[in-house]
C-alpha cells in the first residue's frame, strides 16, 4: 500500500483555506441578524412559568376587556404568593389553576402530567334542566331508538314529532346519516333537536347540522382575532355563514332544546338556529363559550388552552355568556318524578299545537 | 390515487435522471442524489413559545448543467430537497413534527478559475413549503411555512489530488435577498383564514430587515471507478420576524451523496468520462 503523501493533506487544507473566501461572505450575512429580535429562551423555573402563563393570557386571551378583568392586579396577587405556591409542583399547579379561574371561562384549561384545570361554574351554578335518564323513557327515545354517529332519534308523541338527541359535536355524522333521519321523520309535523348537555366539539359540525334548516346561505355569526398584544387589539368582523344544504332540507318546524350545559360549538349551533326560518329555541340560556380556543405551552411543558378569537351573533353581540332561548322553560321536578321531561313535552305541544 | 400517480411520476423522473444523466444528448448534465440525517432546532411561535429540538432526515436531488458545450462560464441548476423530522419541547411533554421541501432553480456565472481554485456566483429562485404539526394543540395544531424568493449563492471549489485521485472540496453559501412569505398572526386560526377566504392578508414581503438565512454546504467529492461520491455537512438556517414573533429553523445535516450513471457505467472496468467529474456544484 502506498504511503499517504504529505502533499495530499496539505492540498486538502489549502482547499479548505481557499474556500474560506465564502466564509467572509457568510459572516457578513450575520450583520443583518441584528435587525431581528433574539429568540427568547425560557428557563424552566416556577417564576418563569408563572410569568409565561400570565403573559400568554395578557397578550392572547380575548375577553379581558369585555369581562372587565384587571389582569395586572391578578399578577400582583399571585406573584406575591409565589413563595408559598411553589412548595411543590402540585401546589404550583393548583395556584395557577386558581389564577386562571379568575377568567371564568370554560375554554381555559391548564394541562399538566397529572391534572387538567377547569372552570365549570358556567353550568354548575344553574339548574341543569336535563336528566339524561329521562330521555330514554318509553315516551321519548325508549330502548328501540335509532342511533348513528352520535345521532339518537325516534318518533314520539304518537309519531307526530321527530326527536333527535345529539350529545356531542365531536361525533362526526354524514349527510347520508341526516338524510335517513329526515326520511324517518317525513310524516312528522315537526322535529325536536335536543342539544342539552352537549359540551361542544367541532365548529364545522355545528354549521353542518344547522345547514339542513336553512333555505339560503345566511350570515348569522361573526368572528374576530387578536392582531396585537393589547387587550383591545382585534381585527374587523369576519362573517361566518351557515350554508344552506343544497339537497337535504327540513322545511317544517324545528325546536332546539337548550340548557346551561350547552357550550362552545353547541352555543354556536344555537346562535345559528335562532336565525333559522322555522326554528324556535326552548329551554334555558346556553352556557356560552363564545371564544375559539387556541393553545400554547409553558417552559415546564404544561399546555394552556385559552379563548383567542371572540365570536358574535347576528347583532354583533358576543356570545361568550350564552344565548337566551326564545321561550324559557324549566324542568319541573314533579314532571321528573313522573318520568316526564318538561322541555320535551313543551316542545311537542309547541309543534303539534296541543299545549 | 393522486398520491400514487405523483409518486410514480417522481420515481420515473428520478430513474430517468439517473439513467440518462450521461447520455450523448446530456453530456453536460450532472445529477447528484444526497441523503443524510439532521439535528434540528425549531421556533414556531404559532405553535409554541418554546424551542423544539430533535432529529430528522433530508434528501436532496441536485442537477447542474452548463449552458452549452461551448460555454462553460454559465450553468443552470435545479434542486429539490425533502426534509422531515421529529422534535420535542425541552420538557419532552409534546412533539412537533415537520415535513417539507425546498425547490431551487438558478443560474450561475463561473467567475474565475486559477490554480485549481474556482469561484462561482449567481442567483436562484427558491420556494419553500413546510408543514409543522403539534398534535397536542387545540385549533392550532398545524402551521405552514410557505415562501418564495430570490436568493444569492456563492461557491468556492478547490481541486486537488487525493491518493492520486482527482478530488474536490466545495463550499456553497446561499442567502435570501427578497421574497414573499406566508405568516399568519399567532392569534389567527386557520379556521378563520378559511372563513375569510383571503390568504393575501397573511402574505408578507421578506427582505433582510425581517428575514435572514444561510444555507451552507461543505462537501468533499471523490470519484471512484463507477461512481462519484460525496460527503458533506449542510446547515440550513432561517430566521424571520413578523408581528414581533421570531420564527427560526436551524438544521445541521450530515449528507452522503452519489452520482451514478447506470447507462454509461457498465461493469467494473468502465472508465469515468472526464465530463462526469462533477464541478461540485
Amino acid at each position: 500500500m502506498k504511503k499517504f503523501q504529505h502533499t495530499d493533506f496539505a492540498a486538502f487544507f489549502r482547499g479548505l483555506l481557499k474556500t474560506g473566501i465564502a466564509l467572509i461572505f457568510s459572516g457578513s450575512v450575520f450583520l443583518f441578524t441584528s435587525c431581528l429580535d433574539v429568540v427568547p429562551e425560557k428557563e424552566n423555573t416556577y417564576r418563569e412559568n408563572f410569568n409565561t402563563l400570565w403573559e400568554i393570557i395578557d397578550t392572547r386571551y380575548c375577553f379581558l376587556d369585555s369581562k372587565n378583568i384587571n389582569w395586572d392586579s391578578v399578577y400582583q396577587v399571585y406573584e406575591a404568593r409565589l413563595a408559598v405556591d411553589t412548595v411543590s409542583e402540585i401546589a404550583f399547579f393548583d395556584a395557577m389553576a386558581e389564577m386562571l379561574a379568575v377568567l371564568k371561562d370554560g375554554h381555559v384549561n391548564l394541562y399538566s402530567g397529572f391534572d387538567r384545570s377547569r372552570y365549570w361554574k358556567w353550568f354548575t351554578d344553574y339548574k341543569p334542566n336535563f336528566n339524561s335518564a329521562l330521555i330514554y323513557n318509553p315516551n321519548y327515545l325508549g330502548t328501540n331508538y335509532r342511533s348513528v354517529n352520535g345521532l339518537r332519534y325516534n318518533r314520539i308523541a304518537g309519531g307526530e314529532v321527530g326527536y333527535l338527541y345529539y350529545s356531542s359535536f365531536s361525533d362526526s355524522f354524514s349527510d347520508q346519516n341526516m338524510r335517513y333521519v329526515i326520511e324517518y321523520f317525513k310524516d312528522c309535523k315537526g322535529m325536536i333537536i335536543d342539544v342539552r348537555n352537549n359540551g361542544g366539539g367541532s365548529a364545522d359540525l355545528s354549521a353542518k347540522l344547522a345547514s339542513y334548516f336553512f333555505l339560503n346561505d345566511t350570515v348569522n355569526l361573526y368572528i374576530k382575532h387578536k392582531t396585537g398584544p393589547g387587550h383591545t387589539d382585534f381585527s374587523d368582523f369576519t362573517p361566518m355563514e351557515t350554508p344552506a344544504h343544497e339537497k337535504i332540507q327540513w322545511k317544517r318546524p324545528v325546536v332546539v332544546l337548550s340548557n346551561r350545559a350547552a357550550y362552545s360549538a353547541t352555543n354556536m349551533f344555537i346562535a345559528r338556529m335562532k336565525d333559522a326560518p322555522k326554528a324556535t329555541v326552548i329551554g334555558d340560556k346556553s352556557g356560552g363559550g363564545g371564544g375559539l380556543p387556541l393553545s400554547n405551552e409553558l417552559p415546564n411543558g404544561w399546555m394552556v388552552r385559552f379563548s383567542s378569537s371572540p365570536m358574535y351573533d347576528i347583532n354583533k353581540t358576543d356570545i361568550e355568556n350564552g344565548i337566551d332561548p326564545d321561550i324559557f322553560v324549566s324542568l319541573d321536578s314533579a314532571d321528573v318524578a313522573g318520568g316526564r321531561d318538561s322541555l320535551i313535552d313543551y316542545a311537542v305541544g309547541f309543534i303539534t299545537g296541543n299545549k | 390515487m393522486l398520491l400514487k400517480k405523483c409518486l410514480m411520476f417522481f420515481a420515473g423522473y428520478l430513474f430517468t435522471s439517473i439513467v440518462f444523466a450521461g447520455n450523448d444528448l446530456q453530456l453536460l448534465k450532472h445529477v447528484e442524489h444526497q441523503a443524510g440525517i439532521s439535528l434540528v432546532e425549531i421556533n414556531d411561535p404559532y405553535l409554541s413559545l418554546l424551542t423544539y429540538q430533535g432529529t430528522g432526515f433530508r434528501y436532496s436531488y441536485v442537477s447542474t448543467q452548463y449552458l452549452s458545450p461551448d460555454n462553460t462560464k454559465v450553468s443552470f441548476f435545479n434542486s429539490i430537497d425533502f426534509a422531515s423530522g421529529l422534535t420535542t419541547n425541552p420538557a419532552s411533554t409534546a412533539s412537533l413534527t415537520y415535513t417539507g421541501g425546498i425547490y431551487r432553480l438558478g443560474l450561475r456565472y463561473h467567475l474565475y478559475s486559477f490554480q485549481n481554485f474556482s469561484v462561482i456566483a449567481g442567483g436562484l429562485l427558491r420556494s419553500d413549503f413546510m408543514l409543522r404539526s403539534n398534535s397536542r394543540n387545540v385549533n392550532n395544531p398545524v402551521n405552514m411555512d410557505v415562501a418564495v424568493g430570490l436568493n444569492a449563492r456563492l461557491t468556492g471549489k478547490y481541486d486537488f489530488k487525493l491518493f492520486k485521485k482527482p478530488a474536490s472540496i466545495t463550499l456553497n453559501v446561499e442567502s435570501p435577498l427578497l421574497g414573499l412569505m406566508f405568516v399568519p398572526h399567532p392569534g389567527l386560526s386557520y379556521y378563520e383564514i378559511y372563513l375569510r377566504k383571503n390568504i393575501l392578508n397573511e402574505l408578507h414581503v421578506s427582505a433582510p430587515h425581517n428575514k435572514t438565512g444561510l444555507f451552507q454546504q461543505l462537501k468533499l467529492i471523490v470519484p471512484f471507478k463507477n461512481s462519484v461520491w460525496s460527503i458533506g455537512l449542510n446547515n440550513e438556517y432561517q430566521k424571520y420576524q413578523v408581528y414581533d414573533f421570531v420564527y427560526r429553523h436551524n438544521e445541521w445535516s450530515l449528507m452522503l451523496g452519489i452520482q451514478y450513471d447506470l447507462k454509461v457505467f457498465s461493469g467494473r472496468k468502465a472508465i469515468i468520462p472526464d465530463h462526469y467529474l462533477t464541478p461540485g456544484l
